[in-house]
């Protein structure tokens, strides 16, 4: 869907830690994080209207569908813009939350989708281990929503 | 602890939780004042600002059902009910925290669903809401109870199973079982999970066929060698509980067996707390009882042996 070059950027030495679910970390169970990738073994709730809202809005959708593909690597704002062929305006928009366009309600961030990570004084986007799960689910319920809402 | 006892830990759980949440509701909307002056019911549904009145009796009914209120001389009266959330010290870790999550989602729906039962926060329909009744059935509980009614129906490699109410997961994981030498049949009434379905198992190549269909209109073929009927016989009238079982055993091949689960109401004493909040979905009648579906199973005259596991799964078995 999208060009494959991408800027692959590792974070800092814990990268290998934030590629483990949020779960694992905090309660230091072994199952879990054996069955994270599998389907069922979830505790992290997934609200159906927030996948609505991103599946109605389609430059959300399209940023959460290139941080999936780079996924675990993070990316900067005009990078993302230019993939997803939109102004860096609107991405920090759907991104951060910016004025009336997209209130800081439904942003990616601020749902936890997708986190804001500062190095050198630059800022990089990624997506989260809950923000992976909300993009499985949008893939999977893509043709129901186009048929259904 | 086995899994079928795990099974019903998790559900008795789920029993006491409702009934806390239904005396949180209670409180929260004050019914308990007014009934505490020894109103009568018509007064309480219209003394109090809640505009989905059916709903409201539903509740009533409910707090009688459970025995908080009782109704004498044409009064509703609180009598004083006390009720013990225990947790066994070895039932703790035994505690699935999916469902949970998901239930709590359903409680905070009823106070949408008092403003109006097609409130948009309200997600319970299969088709409007398929993709909440997914993430329902996504659970580790889920998880669980897939398990288990695999063992119990001896579901594996090369199997032959047709589903009842299939729902949009069990295709997938019980095509994933089963693999490409078996047939897995799911019969579901809701176009939109089966949409939600047909998406997972794609591209799987999984051995998986999926049919929309009322299950009332199933036509015997003695066929398989296990079908499932998994949280589906509470969207049945019980009138219609002896026309399905009897489809439902003639589509078996002989030696073939039925796996039904659900909370029995006979087994899971204040059940009915639970099914004040399955009732936000318009097709939920009530759980069936075990004894009754046995002992419709008994009067059918199949040749079948009855199994009782535990308190939330029945077995029957053609002769061979
Ligand atoms: C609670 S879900 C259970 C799904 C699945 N059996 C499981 O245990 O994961 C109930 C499912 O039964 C379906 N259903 C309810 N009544 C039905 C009927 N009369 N005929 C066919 N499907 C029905 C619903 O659409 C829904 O997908």
């Amino acid at each position: 869907m999208f060009t494959k070059k991408v800027i692959k950027f590792a974070i800092d030495n814990n990268s290998a830690v934030f590629q483990q679910p949020v779960f694992c970390k905090i309660k230091g169970n072994s199952n879990a994080c054996r069955n994270a990738g599998g389907r069922a073994v979830d505790t992290m709730i997934i609200d159906p209207q927030v996948l609505r809202s991103i599946h109605r809005s389609e430059l959300r959708k399209r940023i959460l569908l290139y941080l999936s593909e780079i996924y675990p690597s993070a990316t900067y704002l005009s990078e993302i813009a230019r993939i997803v062929g939109s102004d860096p305006s609107n991405v920090r928009g759907a991104l951060v939350g910016l004025g009336n366009r997209y209130n800081g309600e439904s942003s990616l961030v601020y749902l936890g989708l997708v986190e804001e990570v500062s190095n050198n004084g630059f800022k990089y986007y990624r997506l989260t281990e809950y923000g992976k799960k909300v993009v499985e689910y949008l893939r999977e319920y893509y043709r129901y929503y186009r048929k259904f809402m | 602890m086995g899994e079928i006892s795990v099974l019903d830990s998790n559900i008795e759980h789920m029993v006491r939780m409702a009934i806390l949440h239904i005396i949180q509701l209670g409180t929260k909307h004050g019914v308990f004042k007014v009934i505490s002056r020894g109103a009568t019911q018509r007064e309480v549904l219209d003394s109090l600002d809640i505009p989905n009145k059916k709903l409201l009796l539903e509740f009533l009914n409910t707090l009688k059902a459970i025995g908080i209120v009782e109704e004498r001389d044409g009064r509703l009266k609180l009598n004083g009910f006390s009720y013990r959330l225990d947790v066994p010290k070895n039932h703790y870790e035994a505690l699935l925290p999916g469902w949970v999550a998901v239930l709590e989602e359903i409680y905070r729906m009823v106070d949408y669903a008092f403003i109006t039962p097609t409130h948009p926060h309200v997600l319970m329909d299969f088709d409007k809401d398929a993709d909440f009744w997914d993430i329902r059935m996504n659970t580790d509980f889920a998880a669980l109870y897939r398990e288990v009614i695999a063992k119990t129906g001896g579901i594996g490699q090369g199997s032959s199973v047709l589903d009842l109410g299939c729902g949009s997961v069990s295709p997938y994981e019980f095509g994933k079982r089963i693999g490409y030498d078996g047939l897995y049949v799911g019969v579901d009434y809701s176009p939109a999970i089966l949409e939600i379905a047909r998406a997972r198992v794609e591209g799987e190549s999984l051995p998986v066929e999926l049919k929309e269909l009322d299950l009332k209109l199933l036509r015997p073929v003695n066929e398989y060698q296990t079908t499932v009927m998994s949280f589906i016989f509470e969207y049945l009238k019980p009138e219609d509980y002896r026309r399905v079982l009897r489809r439902a055993l003639g589509t078996l091949r002989p030696g073939g067996s039925l796996i039904i689960l659900e909370p029995f109401r006979d087994n899971f004493r204040h059940i009915e707390a639970l099914e004040f909040f399955e009732k936000l979905n318009k097709d939920f009648k009530r759980f069936p009882a075990m004894s009754e579906v046995a002992s419709l199973i008994a009067d059918e005259g199949f040749d079948a042996s009855i199994k009782r596991l535990g308190r939330s799964l029945l077995k029957v078995t053609l002769k061979p």
